[in-house]
């Protein structure tokens, strides 16, 4: 058995009262509507006795806030998302420009025989924005991949055989064959990929410590999604400052 | 004429273009938010909250306030800008109301155009009994502190969470024990801030136009607004 110990125990079946089928309890649109118990078979409803409506909407405000919190947390790789979507024709665009820039410097060299440093600035600052644009792309991609893939996955099953868990809630995923699957209980989107079937019980034992860790709070970091933006500033900047140099050091070599 | 060159013509007309392309853009974007963001009109928060919405104009949206007409035309000096909406309810067994309004007025002078502006949203849960005055704010939000409006001395809650969050000032130590108990429903709300007004009869969660908290990211949480501040008032005056 896993670190987590046993699955929770499913609720005891609700007998419709006239006919004797399962009842289900309805989902209330809003938290202030209370559920009710409905027959699908004679159609007949009632509802919840008060302190059984109470523990639902209590549950239903806890998967609410889990739902807020996620967003207000993760809103980040929206940004993320925009950008990597976007980026290779930015770059693109960039490369072109910063190919013409150096196109229109060397034929200034060759016909002048000479170049002035400042014209030598002009012509690289195109280059050195392109280097730093595909660096700082690769490193947020990188980060991302590294990073937030891990917090993005589901939860492994209890066992073999039962569904894959939520990674923000714990509620059962329903079972699909998709990359990533929506929980239908606080909406969290799900990855499903190889390292969730091949190393389960590696990812049970690592969810149970990351459970203890959380209790620690230095080990807490609020700001973790917007890694991937931290890095593209980081790896952008370390890109133009290389791309700059290797500029710098080409013309050298070309002067001599 | 004929010696200026092209683009000297072209310019304008580009210029333009463009700009009315920035105004219809501009415009459908705010159609885009107004209907990603139907949840938040009036009309709809109050059935989302159980309320029922006694004044004002039910399609107002209040995460996308530019997408009401006077809003986005501005006060001018026939006509100035009033929005006043009204809800209320009991939808957790406490009264329950939120008020919302914001009035511009504009005077032009001879070399001076002067601009009045009332603003003040608030979701209020009442007591049946009174309660001590208390007001509650966050320590850190992410649009800077919250400016408290009652002059009331600090009090520790004994909930060490609860007093690192957030800042309580009360006369009475029992009833800032009792927040401490409370309270931690308001975690939700993290950096957007949390600001808590305990007059004595009801209690109110104050929000404002460009300080913490802000009325768009306070009320996206909403319901737990409603809920907390009910259950509050209810463990404060039965």
């Amino acid at each position: 058995m896993s670190a987590l110990g046993a699955p929770p125990p499913e609720l005891p079946p609700m007998p419709c009262a006239v006919c004797g089928a399962p009842m289900i309890a309805t989902e209330p649109q809003f938290l202030h509507q209370d559920p009710e118990l409905a027959c699908r078979y004679c159609g007949r409803r009632e509802a919840l006795p008060k302190d059984a409506a109470q523990l639902h909407r209590h549950v239903r405000l806890r998967l609410l806030q889990l739902t807020q919190a996620r967003e207000a947390t993760e809103a980040p790789l929206r940004t993320f998302k925009m950008m990597n979507h976007s980026w290779p024709q930015a770059i693109g665009l960039v490369a072109l420009m910063a190919a013409y820039q150096a196109w229109s410097l060397g034929t200034h060299w060759s016909n002048l025989g000479k170049l002035e440093p400042s014209q030598a600035v002009v012509g690289f600052v195109p280059l050195a924005a392109m280097f730093g644009m595909v660096s700082g792309w690769l490193g947020m991609r990188r980060v991302f991949s590294r990073q937030l893939v891990p917090l993005l996955r589901a939860r492994p099953p209890h066992a073999p055989g039962l569904a894959a868990r939520c990674r923000t809630c714990g509620g059962n995923l329903p079972p699909v064959r998709a990359p990533q699957v929506s929980c239908s209980y606080c909406g969290a989107s799900n990855l499903l990929d190889a390292a969730l079937t091949a190393n389960a019980a590696a990812l049970l034992q690592q969810e149970a410590q990351e459970y203890q860790n959380r209790l620690k709070p230095w080990a807490r970091d609020a700001t973790l999604y917007q890694a991937p933006m931290r890095a593209f500033y980081l790896y952008g900047a370390a890109g133009a400052l290389i791309g700059l140099l290797l500029c710098g050091f080409g013309l050298v070599l070309l002067a001599r | 004429m004929t010696n200026y060159p092209f683009f000297y013509l072209i310019f304008p007309a580009v210029a333009l273009g463009y700009v009315l392309f920035m105004r219809s853009h501009h415009k459908k974007k705010t159609q885009e938010y107004d209907e990603q963001y139907a949840n938040f009109r009036a009309g709809a928060l109050a059935q989302r909250l159980g309320l029922q919405l006694l004044k004002g104009d039910p399609s107002f949206n209040f995460m996308v306030t530019y997408a009401n007409q006077a809003v986005a035309r501005g006060a001018t000096d026939d006509k100035a800008i009033n929005i006043d909406i009204e809800m209320a309810g009991t939808p957790f067994g406490v009264p329950l109301t939120f008020k919302y309004l914001y009035r511009v007025e504009r005077e032009s002078g001879f070399n001076s155009t002067t601009y009045k502006t009332w603003f003040n949203c608030r979701m209020a849960a009442s007591a049946k009994l009174a309660f001590p005055p208390f007001e509650v704010t966050s320590r850190n939000t992410s649009v800077g502190r919250i400016v408290r409006q009652q002059t009331l001395p600090d009090a520790q809650t004994h909930n060490p969470a609860v007093d690192a969050e957030f800042q309580v000032t009360t006369h009475e130590p029992a009833l800032a024990q009792l927040l401490g108990e409370l309270l931690p429903e308001f975690s939700t709300f993290g950096p957007a801030g949390v600001h808590l007004l305990g007059d004595g009869q009801q209690v109110s969660f104050v929000m404002n136009q460009s300080t913490a908290p802000m009325v768009p990211s306070a009320l996206y949480y909403a319901e737990v607004m409603t809920h907390a501040l009910s259950t509050i008032a209810q463990r404060l005056g039965g």
